[in-house]
């Protein structure tokens, strides 16, 4: 019965930068969508003053990625995260519908009067809160993000709270970048439910280093793809 | 940031023709624009390409029409410009100004109180349909100057109880301030509105903080505030008041004449005075004594 609702594969990049290092981001994405996974990203916005260049790199990723975007102040981000994460997953959501309402009736949402919108829209909330949810956060730990970085590991916990607060199961993994090489990604969390196992995770992280922000896009689709649901989690 | 350039736009579906006056405000899901429509005259479009909160938000708008305090709504209609689709809906262009305005005006202390119990009669007439306000804020409850009512604008946040509150701002959110889970019951509604009543009586906003209720309470001490408001603000915060008729019952039965303040003081000042003047006797009575005892018995 669970299984008809599917699992939805999110991940979710904070970054304050554009990246250096390694492979493009916006490949990356582009790759990580191929594999049915929807790639947003939040840009913290900076009062040292942020280039156009990131503003325009988190824009494409987001593009290429399937997901959305957006930008805040870093007091912002906790609202901007949660905001984000529920109207990333009912975009996804939306698009599933509507490809299987063209796929049935020749017709997508927007083809439907808004008059009766409604039962649609109806049926996708209840769907996205029941729905099972695979959820990487990347998190930008480069040495520009020193001031902000506590700041961004409580909104992550803030948003774990609000997912565990779904009916649906929701793992929620977190890969920081870079790592001690320097040119990768590290895992700092495995997918899980459990919020100590999370907060341990981000306990661990310091903010230095360059920002390879297309490897840590591949190190999160591989977690997402590699990873299948215990067994038993399916009739819970 | 606004995102229709275009000065005029025409229902995809039910051809409403509208002529773009300017922006007049933007929230979490989408900007509102004064428009002119060709046989309404003045109306206020929600516009935004979030087509789930917009459809939600026209559809509780429409079933709860009817009640005073909502503005009408008129229809849900998309438009295209430069190959992007918008959706939007129309609705009553309500003239006047927002409660920022009243919190930053010098107002009598019991015309910001009568104004908040109309607030609050609002949210408990909206609890009552089991539903909870959460991103109640100044910037969403307008005074209409026409006939100086009380009018709700924004409706996107409205939450069914026991759900997950999903649009809130962090000012009037229980959890910003560490005092509970963001989840829509009804002490979560008492909660923001009882910090919506803080901010109106101080005049400004406070930033929350985990664990700096206590500071926001001291703010409202040095504000000359009678102490059974603040004492009420503060059981509402704590959760020792819940529902906003408790609140509302409580509000009205506070004896708002400065008197209790007034006495605060006196009676303060009185005690400081009276410790001075007793020490005062103390000394003198001490002084005495041992200049006597010096009289008597030099060494």
């Amino acid at each position: 019965m669970i299984q008809e609702y599917g699992v939805i594969r999110q991940m979710i990049i904070i970054t304050d930068g554009r990246s250096n290092i390694g492979v493009s981001p916006i490949e990356a994405a582009s790759k990580a969508k191929e594999m049915g996974i929807t790639v947003s990203a939040i840009g913290i916005i900076d009062s040292e003053g942020n280039e156009e260049g990131d503003v325009m790199e988190i824009e494409a990723i987001s593009k290429a990625g399937g997901g959305l975007c957006d930008y805040c102040y870093p007091k912002d981000l906790g609202l901007t995260l949660q905001a984000m994460t529920q109207k990333t997953v009912n975009h996804t959501l939306e698009c599933i519908v509507s490809k299987q309402l063209k796929s049935i009736v020749g017709q997508d949402i927007t083809s439907i009067e808004p008059k009766s919108r409604m039962r649609v829209v109806e049926f996708i909330e209840n769907y996205g809160e029941r729905v099972d949810l695979l959820y990487a956060i990347v998190l930008d730990t480069s040495k520009s993000m020193t001031n902000k970085l506590e700041l961004a590991k409580n909104c992550v916990v803030d948003l774990m709270e609000a997912l565990n607060n779904r009916k649906g199961i929701s793992r929620v993994a977190l890969v920081s970048y870079p790592s001690d090489i320097g040119s990768t990604a590290n895992v700092a969390c495995e997918f899980t439910t459990e919020m100590h196992i999370l907060e341990k995770g981000l306990k661990a992280l310091k903010a230095y280093g360059g920002t390879p922000t297309g490897p840590a896009i591949e190190t999160a689709a591989g977690l997402i793809i590699e990873y299948e649901a215990p067994a038993q989690a399916h009739y819970v | 940031m606004y995102s229709v350039k275009c000065k005029e736009i025409i229902g995809r579906w039910y051809k409403g023709k509208y002529k773009i006056i300017k922006p007049i405000g933007s929230g979490g899901v989408g900007e509102i624009y004064l428009a002119n429509h060709e046989y309404r005259g003045l109306v206020a479009l929600k516009v935004t390409k979030s087509m789930m909160s917009i459809t939600k938000e026209y559809d509780v708008m429409k079933r709860y029409e009817g009640k005073d305090y909502i503005p009408k709504v008129y229809e849900l209609d998309d438009f295209e410009i430069h190959g992007e689709i918008y959706h939007y809906f129309a609705m009553e262009y309500i003239k006047g100004y927002n409660l920022t305005k009243v919190m930053k005006d010098s107002l009598p202390l019991k015309l910001k109180i009568d104004i908040f119990i109309i607030i609050l009669q609002i949210i408990a007439d909206i609890n009552d349909e089991g539903l909870i306000y959460s991103d109640l804020k100044h910037e969403n409850i307008m005074v209409d100057e026409r006939n100086l009512t009380i009018r709700l604008v924004d409706f996107g946040s409205l939450t069914q109880f026991g759900k997950g509150v999903k649009e809130y701002t962090p000012l009037y959110d229980r959890c910003s301030w560490g005092l509970g889970d963001r989840v829509a019951d009804i002490s979560y509604q008492t909660f923001s509105a009882a910090i919506l009543l803080m901010t109106l009586l101080i005049g400004r906003k406070l930033t929350p903080d985990k664990d700096k209720i206590k500071s926001a309470m001291d703010i409202l001490k040095k504000d000359n505030i009678p102490k059974t408001l603040i004492d009420l603000i503060e059981k509402v915060l704590k959760g020792d008041i819940i529902g906003c008729r408790v609140f509302l019952n409580n509000l009205r039965n506070i004896d708002l004449s400065e008197k209790d303040k007034v006495f605060g003081i006196d009676s303060w000042l009185d005690s400081i005075i009276a410790i001075l003047v007793f020490l005062l006797g103390f000394m003198l009575m001490k002084l005495n004594e041992t200049s006597f005892r010096g009289g008597i018995n030099p060494r």
